[in-house]
């Protein structure tokens, strides 16, 4: 199957005027995005996010390597089925959302009826349909920000490159954007999505990579990249102290003197034997816990150089 | 499908400058600018002795209207787009399918636009206050004033294209001083062939006539050194066909080197 996007050996190099100094954007960078997938593309400032979008919407070119979208190369008719949401996106603020909308249409050529029924439906899957004649100077960040993902939205885009789509948005609004975004999936559209928020994506990601300083340092699933902690099991053993079959487990934290022990079980298939033998030295079981790493923590342990 | 999407940028573009008051601003200007033309050409007719004091009037306060035009040309073209690029605006833009050079022509399109607007006020008050009363120099005037368009949207693609190549405020000095050379490098050919003159005075004028009909759009050929009243119709359409091409050649340079730029 076609990959909706892909970056083959993708490495971008900016220059100084003067052509001494030489910055890394991107190093190499390989990976393809699959039709309809949600794909989170995450890294700290200056990490070569938004030159790779850059380089999707032929705004850069690489210096080595190619990117493809749908097959085909930036730029050219491939333009007609994507969809853009730039990091705090600019518009002419003397429009009003429905003047913006309808210069956008123009540029994609629709007309008519068609044009009309199109924007007022992205008016009102955005939310601000009641604002619609307002001039957009008097938006807050967070509605200029709903304009933004209308406008991207308006040529029904096959694929939505999407940079920071939550910025400056409440939480109501960022749940919105979110079921915006899965019903863009339901409907078997490609999401290309960078952001900081790594809860969002971590919620509603399909794969995501992870890039640092321009090299691409994981690649997969949310379940595939986070590390398993173990299993938390939290008893309190009534002074006593712990049962010898339970003192061989890693204890995390002991407070013998509240009688509180909380133990790491390294792997789930040996939870049933501590609960069972915490159960028969009449040891109270408190909880039991799942432990899993989060984006965010796999995020700051790369960041970190680990 | 290019024509509409060229249209749809010119369109922003006249839009922008109506609503951020340029456009009115601009236009009262000229109307109070040509009437106060109106009036003074009227106060000289009635004094029939002077003829040609009149036609002098006339032409100073022209040259006045077309001096405000050529720094309001100025003024909007170099701001139509490096505002834009500073912003990021042309991000979303070409995120879409416009190509740079319709953008580029939108742009320019939009700017003679609104010069085009402010001409025919102009024109629409010299012939309600002078077309019954003198006809010969409407007509003269008119003429005129389409030199002042052609010339001007010369200077709208010349400092159009060099803001897609320089620095705003760089682009705008050296787009005055091209169309400042523009109108006097014949004068550094009478340099050169002045005998008396020394030899590097010479050399400089020589190289400023060269240099001036190399780079300028050649205004000159459309405001000859005669007086604007007697310039054959021939002689400007030649000048006029000139300058157009000298717009489309920089434009198109301009748009070659904006093609290539990473945003």
């Amino acid at each position: 199957m076609q990959s909706a996007i892909e970056l083959d050996h993708l490495t971008k190099v900016y220059r100084s005027l003067a052509g001494g100094k030489r910055t890394t954007a991107l190093d190499d960078v390989s990976l393809s995005v699959a039709p309809g997938e949600v794909f989170g593309y995450l890294g700290s400032n200056g990490a070569g996010k938004t030159t790779t979008v850059k380089i999707l919407l032929r705004l850069a070119r690489p210096t080595h390597g190619t990117a493809r979208l749908m097959g085909e190369r930036p730029g050219g008719r491939i333009r007609h089925r994507i969809g853009y949401l730039p990091e705090a996106p600019y518009f002419p603020d003397f429009l009003t959302p429905v003047e913006l909308l309808t210069f956008y249409a123009r540029i994609f050529g629709l007309n008519g009826a068609a044009r009309r029924q199109r924007i007022d439906h992205v008016l009102e899957l955005v939310g601000i349909a009641g604002r619609r004649d307002s001039v957009l100077r008097t938006f807050s960040k967070g509605m200029t920000q709903r304009v933004g993902l209308a406008q991207a939205l308006l040529n029904e885009p096959d694929i939505l490159l999407l940079d920071e789509p939550t910025s400056g948005l409440d939480p109501l609004g960022r749940r919105e954007i979110r079921d915006i975004i899965l019903d863009l999936k339901e409907k078997g559209k490609t999401v290309f999505l960078n952001s900081h928020l790594l809860s969002e994506v971590e919620l509603i990601c399909d794969r995501v990579a992870i890039l640092r300083r321009g090299k691409l340092m994981r690649l997969g699933t949310v379940d595939e990249l986070v590390s398993r902690g173990g299993v938390e099991v939290v008893l309190r053993s009534n002074g006593v102290g712990l049962p010898a079959g339970l003192t061989a487990l890693r204890c995390d934290k002991e407070d013998l003197e509240a009688g509180m022990a909380r133990l790491i079980v390294e792997r789930d298939d040996e939870v049933p034997s501590v609960l069972r033998a915490a159960l028969d030295a009449d040891v109270e079981v408190v909880s039991v816990n799942p432990q899993r790493e989060t984006l965010e923590d796999l995020f700051v342990r790369i960041e970190r150089g680990h | 499908m290019a024509l509409e999407r060229v249209m749809a940028v010119a369109g922003l573009t006249m839009k922008e400058s109506a609503r951020k008051k340029v456009a009115i601003g601009m236009m009262v200007c000229s109307i109070l600018m040509t009437l106060a033309l109106g009036l003074v050409a009227r106060a000289m007719q009635a004094n029939e002795s002077s003829e040609m004091g009149l036609a002098f009037a006339v032409q100073g306060l022209l040259r006045l209207v077309a001096t405000f035009i050529w720094v309001m040309a100025i003024f909007i073209s170099v701001t139509a787009i490096p505002p834009e690029l500073e912003r990021r605006t042309t991000y979303t833009l070409f995120a879409k399918p416009l190509d740079r050079w319709e953008y580029v022509l939108g742009k320019y399109v939009g700017c003679c636009a609104l010069l085009a607007a402010n001409v025919i006020a102009i024109a629409a008050i010299v012939a309600l206050m002078l077309g019954r009363e003198d006809p010969t120099l409407t007509v003269a005037l008119m003429k005129n004033l389409a030199t002042f368009f052609i010339s001007y949207s010369a200077l709208i693609a010349l400092a159009l294209a060099l803001t897609l190549v320089l620095p705003m405020a760089v682009a705008a000095m050296v787009s005055l001083g091209l169309y400042f050379l523009s109108s006097v490098y014949g004068f550094g050919l009478q340099v050169a062939q002045t005998p008396r003159l020394p030899h590097w005075a010479r050399a400089l004028g020589a190289g400023v006539y060269h240099i001036g009909r190399l780079v300028t759009p050649r205004v000159n050929w459309l405001n000859t050194d005669r007086p604007f009243y007697e310039v054959s119709g021939h002689t400007q359409l030649e000048a006029a066909l000139c300058v157009m091409a000298y717009s489309v050649a920089v434009l198109a340079l301009g748009t070659l080197a904006f093609s290539r730029r990473e945003l």
